[in-house]
């Protein structure tokens, strides 16, 4: 009947063969010749807090919860190999050949020596007991070290730390630098040494870790998370919506050989002071691998890499440069506009192509998988190669390397959609006197976004909605712009701006009326929100200026 | 007579007289500590008391009371200790309950460890060092004041002692009753051992062991103790930073050394030990005769290291009135002295006495009110001229380091502290300071080069210091702020690249041909007790209080609308911040509590001439607000 059998399996049904075999019920054995229980079981047991209980702060664990049950919240700052720990000690004898268990609750045993097995002791024949390694049971065991995060500690202090024992499944389960809420026994260890030494450190069982960290997609989710990106920072939003879209990155695509990148690179650009740098620094903070850089301080060389010759052995070594190290993340580069124009090619190379040449020994780095964000401050610095000019963004490490495993595809139903929006743009590209430039580059740009936007929200297929956010975000971008040059005229609110986009589209018909859906189709796409949207419907018909049907479907001029 | 300094010589005998009365008399521990409060309190018994700062280690008894000025330079983890344990006496087979608040070790016989009686209570664990830049006379008058100590409290040579010993015996059976009895003849037992192995043991240790042990001082070439003090009491009110005057018992056995050693020896063999790293246990349980520990008994913060002035509040009250009466002659002369070290300049000298007398006296916001770093621009680029102004400045203040801002020091020199995980602790660094530092930083000393990661990491965290007065300590995961006080003077050729409050433009009045000799002459010719009023003066004028009155506030309002209306170019927000803050410590320095319309007058007078001095330079490397 018992399927997968290892090792262990084989012994426990070999020692229950055993007992029941051999055993005389009225025999009494030396309680070292039974099976200790735990040798003979599989499954462990561990507790689960009531999801009602609060952590505790590591500084709030005090002498009063010595030996018992506490929960604490912390950031792993160690963690230590995992290494098997014995809980049964199984010896055999070299005399009589009989098993003696030895089971072992504390971190240090004395191993035993003599066998105390019935025939020995009554032959004395001084049967030696030697350690079987495969008869015993081992356990994993990791030691962590948990430290209180920042905002738990009063100002001027250093934060507490405490040491955690891990035992079986809960080891692995949490590695440096994550977020864990612990639960456990809280015990003192006794120090002692030449005198009986009263000092004790603290240390925890654990018997459950869960990494805080929660998978529920919220409504307002994409809004969340853009906005826990440098909450310190107020406003810009859609800047954080960007740099957020920039962490995940968009798909990337290889048909035919061909690579079409999936970065996203972003440039952040504004007057000084408007917290690019701060925006920049918080992705760096965040991003799962990133590499900090100012434009001023590198040369291209710095930024991409060195070819170094080795002074002892006269070889050439490549010598990884800012660029190389982000690899696979996200290079921030600050002050864009002071670099050196030899030095910023190098990184239109990385940028666009995703490769990184080292001219000097004609040698190619195999790729360079890696976004770039950098901030500059005049315009005249704006890149053909960066979807949104923009200023700013960040989320949480973790959720963002669950969403990049995700590989969603843009269904063949949307490409319709995508195309016509396309044509809408090149089109109002032609008779706007803007100076940005709808191309190709653009559509890729906003298939990149979408994607980015469908990893986000952790789905498999690119949704219309992804698109219109996408559009939005390119537009914001471009409004951002042109806000530039325009801000002498009044600015616009955007329920007038969106009352102008109706009557437009309502045509000059007899009766003007025009589709609910279409509309806000149509305003969504210029980068406004459904709610703008919403507000600025009703905001009308309170004036009388148009009717909305019964059921909100249509909207009629008066 | 030994008996009025027994609290002094054997306050353990003092601690186990009074737990001995537990059982009527449940809140003992709180009745240890207003014992001592109380003792302290009396006349200048404080000054009896031996420092740790002034008297080498081996002259100090062990489990005796000490006190040590110093600055909380790292926090451990609490760590739980016996308050109260059960102990078998093999001889007479009876048990016995002890106390085990104040000591590292217990005493004699077995521990029942699964007696009923046993109480585990929790203390926290601070690494001091002494205030780092500490200056010379500092301490020498810190000495010059133990000195005054009767010599019986702590005895300068080992004769003495071991004859202070036997008097102690004699006198410690009339002073403990019962359970402290045995207590007193363990203590006696360790003594000799203790004696024998001693002193070689400190001549030898620091040789060889400074290598393999780093005090972790903030500043290099600091020496002196390091404590470890462990704090029984409220230790949620102490500070990192905090400059303390901890009166504590010592306690140097060398038990807790062997701890170390042993544990070295068998981290390998023994698993428990295994998860403590070597270099934790180093760090954490380090040599009592390098590191001793102190149990705190009492603790006071101090608000300055100025031991020419009385350090409680209450005293200092008293004390001001009788200087506030010489304070104008005192800055007369002051102003003279520093115009003459600064080669006939008064009125950099005016700007350097504001300097020395500012303080952060609140923080609104992110913003700290009151600092007021300047800038000492025209200083001669290689000359012994800044490395005598700093002697100078050391001279006049309590702490100050002088940070010569070379490339090898800007590239190398750990400046904000960091977290060492692996011997869980902070790395000390150099802008780990305590409040009301003098930092001078030598910008004349800059050459041109390459900066480093660590190079640009180091200018902007002295770019922090300046504008926020915080420093941000690395703990990998994340940084965490720290907020400091620090007087940071630049000296520099031209415009310093570090932002500065003020920028004062050094014009030479006089040219003495042999720069160093006249800068020697001048600090030679003032006598100590000059220097001392000096030394005096400016502690006071920095401590004063300071309103503005809505009269006057509203004066300023309506001279700034004034200004604005002439010429808007010509008064921004911060230059109004500025000139306030000039009012503010011109004022103070003068020795007034408010600023007066004159003193608004002569404040913007300053200014202007100041701003007409200083050479006009266009934005050159962007640090320009």
């Amino acid at each position: 009947q018992l399927v997968a059998k290892d090792a262990l399996d084989v012994y426990i049904e070999h020692r229950l063969m055993m007992e029941t075999r051999g055993r005389d019920p009225a025999d009494t054995h030396d309680s070292r010749n039974q099976y200790p229980s735990e040798l003979m079981r599989r499954f462990e047991v561990y507790f689960r807090p009531p999801s009602t209980l609060k952590p505790k702060v590591v500084r709030d664990v005090k002498a009063d919860s010595i030996g018992q049950l506490v929960t604490v919240r912390g950031i792993v700052t160690r963690a230590t190999e995992v290494k098997p720990m014995m809980t049964v000690a199984t010896y055999t004898c070299d005399q009589c050949g009989a098993e003696t268990y030895q089971p072992i609750a504390s971190p240090s045993f004395t191993p035993l020596i003599m066998c105390p097995s019935q025939e020995c002791v009554t032959n004395k024949s001084g049967g030696r007991l030697y350690l079987q390694t495969r008869g015993s049971k081992f356990i994993k065991f990791q030691e962590l070290r948990i430290q209180e995060h920042s905002d738990q500690v009063p100002v001027g202090n250093i934060p507490r730390s405490m040491t955690i024992y891990a035992r079986g499944e809960n080891t692995r389960v949490a590695q440096p630098g994550d977020h864990v809420a612990v639960s456990g026994i809280f015990l003192p260890l006794l120090r002692s040494g030449f005198r009986q030494a009263v000092q004790v450190t603290r240390f925890t069982h654990v018997t459950h870790i869960s990494t805080s960290y929660q998978h529920t997609v919220e409504e307002d989710f994409y809004e969340k998370l853009a906005g826990s990106i440098a909450p310190e920072i107020y406003g810009h939003e859609d800047v954080k919506k960007a740099l957020l879209v920039l962490l995940v990155g968009g798909v990337e695509q290889a048909p035919r050989g061909m690579k079409i990148r999936g970065n996203i690179n972003i440039c952040l650009m504004g007057d000084p002071g408007v917290a690019k740098s701060q925006l920049l620094s918080y992705i760096d903070r965040l991003a799962p691998r990133s590499q900090y850089t100012t434009g001023r301080g590198s040369s291209g060389v710095g930024l991409t890499a060195a070819v170094m010759r080795d002074p002892v052995t006269g070889e050439m070594t490549l010598e990884g440069g800012a660029l190389v190290l982000a690899d696979l993340g996200v290079c921030c580069i600050d002050e864009f506009d002071k670099m050196a124009d030899a030095d910023r090619t190098a990184i239109h190379e990385v940028m666009e192509q995703q490769t990184i040449s080292i001219a000097k020994v004609r040698c190619r780095m195999s790729r360079a998988r890696l976004s770039a964000l950098r901030a500059a401050e005049s315009e005249t610095e704006r890149s053909a190669e960066s979807e949104v000019y923009l200023c700013l963004r960040a989320v949480r490490t973790r959720y963002i390397s669950k969403c990049k495993q995700k590989q969603p595809v843009v269904p063949e139903a949307l490409s319709d959609y995508i195309t016509a929006a396309y044509v809408e743009m090149r089109k109002e590209a032609r008779v706007s006197k803007d100076t940005t430039f709808t191309s190709a580059r653009t559509l890729l740009s906003i298939l990149r976004l979408s994607t980015a936007l469908a990893r986000l929200r952790m789905v498999d297929v690119v949704e219309k909605e992804d698109v219109n956010e996408a559009m939005r975000l390119m537009e914001m971008s471009k409004d951002s712009l042109q806000a530039d040059k325009t801000n002498n005229t009044r600015a616009q609110r955007p329920a007038d701006v969106i009352f102008s986009l109706l009557r437009e589209l309502a045509g000059e018909g007899a009766v003007r009326s025009v589709r609910v859906a279409e509309a806000e189709q149509r305003c969504v796409s210029r980068g406004f929100t459904p709610a703008q949207f919403q507000a600025a419907l009703d905001e009308y018909e309170e004036l009388n200026v148009w009717q909305i049907n019964q059921a909100r479907s249509r909207v009629t001029f008066v | 007579m030994p008996t009025v300094h027994d609290w002094i010589n054997n306050p353990l005998g003092i601690v186990d007289g009074l737990f001995a009365q537990s059982n009527s008399c449940p809140d003992w521990e709180k009745k240890v500590v207003e014992y001592f409060k109380e003792k302290l309190k009396l006349n200048d018994a404080h000054t009896w008391v031996p420092s740790l700062n002034d008297v080498p280690l081996h002259y100090l008894k062990p489990n005796s009371l000490v006190k040590f000025r110093c600055m909380v330079q790292d926090m451990f983890d609490p760590e739980f200790f016996m308050g109260v344990y059960e102990m078998n006496d093999p001889t007479s087979n009876s048990k016995q309950v002890k106390c085990g608040k104040y000591k590292d070790i217990t005493e004699g016989g077995q521990v029942d460890f699964n007696s009923r009686s046993t109480v585990t209570s929790e203390r926290q664990t601070f690494y001091c060092v002494p205030i780092p830049g500490e200056s010379q006379w500092n301490s020498f008058a810190g000495t010059s004041q133990a000195r005054v100590v009767p010599s019986t409290s702590y005895v300068p040579n080992r004769h003495k002692r071991s004859y202070e010993e036997d008097d102690e015996m004699d006198t410690q059976p009339q002073q403990m009753k019962d359970g402290a009895q045995s207590s007193a003849e363990s203590h006696g037992n360790i003594e000799p051992k203790r004696q024998e192995t001693e002193a070689p043991s400190h001549d030898s240790f620091p040789s060889h062991c400074t290598s393999s042990l780093d005090l972790n001082f903030p500043l290099p070439g600091e020496k002196g103790p390091a404590c470890l003090v462990k704090v029984y009491e409220d230790w949620d009110s102490f500070k990192l930073n905090d400059m303390l005057e901890v009166f504590g018992i010592l306690s140097v056995d060398p038990a807790l050394s062997v701890i170390a050693d042993e544990r070295e020896a068998s981290s390998l063999l023994d698993p428990t030990e295994g998860m403590e790293t070597v270099e934790e246990q180093r760090v954490h349980s380090p040599p009592a005769s390098l590191v001793p520990r102190l149990h705190m008994l009492y603790a006071q913060p101090l608000v300055h290291n100025n031991p020419l002035l009385p350090s409680s509040n209450f005293q200092r009250k008293a004390h001001l009135s009788s200087v506030l009466g010489e304070l104008a002659s005192i800055r007369a002369e002051l102003l003279t002295y520093l115009t003459h070290v600064l080669l006939g300049d008064s009125l950099a000298a005016e700007y350097l006495i504001l300097h020395l007398i500012s303080n952060v006296y609140s923080r609104r916001d992110v913003l700290p009110l009151g600092k007021f770093t300047l800038n000492l621009s025209g200083c001669p680029h290689s000359s012994p001229f800044t490395e005598h102004l700093y002697k100078v400045i050391q001279q006049l203040v309590p702490s100050s380091y002088r940070l010569c801002m070379s490339l090898h020091n800007m590239n190398n020199q750990r400046m904000v502290p960091r977290k060492d995980y692996t011997a869980n602790r902070l790395v000390s660094g150099t802008l780990q300071l305590a409040n009301n530092t003098s930092l001078f930083l030598d910008e004349t000393q800059l050459e041109q080069g390459q900066l480093d990661a660590t190079g640009v990491r180091n200018i902007t965290a002295l770019g922090n210091l300046i504008s926020w007065q915080k420093v941000d300590y690395d703990f990998n995961y994340h940084q965490m702020e720290f907020s400091c006080n620090i007087n940071v003077l630049i000296t520099s050729e031209g415009r310093s690249l570090l932002p500065s409050d003020c920028q004062v433009h050094l014009w030479p009045t006089l040219n003495p041909p042999n720069l160093e000799e006249y800068l020697s002459a001048v600090q030679v010719a003032q006598v100590p007790s000059q220097l001392n009023k000096y030394r005096i003066y400016l502690s006071v004028a920095r401590a004063l209080n300071y309103t503005i009155s809505d009269e006057i506030t509203k004066a300023v309002e309506e001279d700034f609308v004034e200004m604005r209306k002439d010429d808007p170019q010509s008064m921004s927000a911060e230059d109004l911040h500025r000139l306030l803050d000039v009012a503010r410590l011109l004022s103070l320095s003068h020795g007034q509590n408010t600023l007066s319309r004159d003193g608004w007058m002569k404040a913007k007078q300053l200014e202007a001439l100041r701003i007409s001095q200083t050479p006009q330079q266009k934005c050159v490397n962007g640090n320009e607000p």
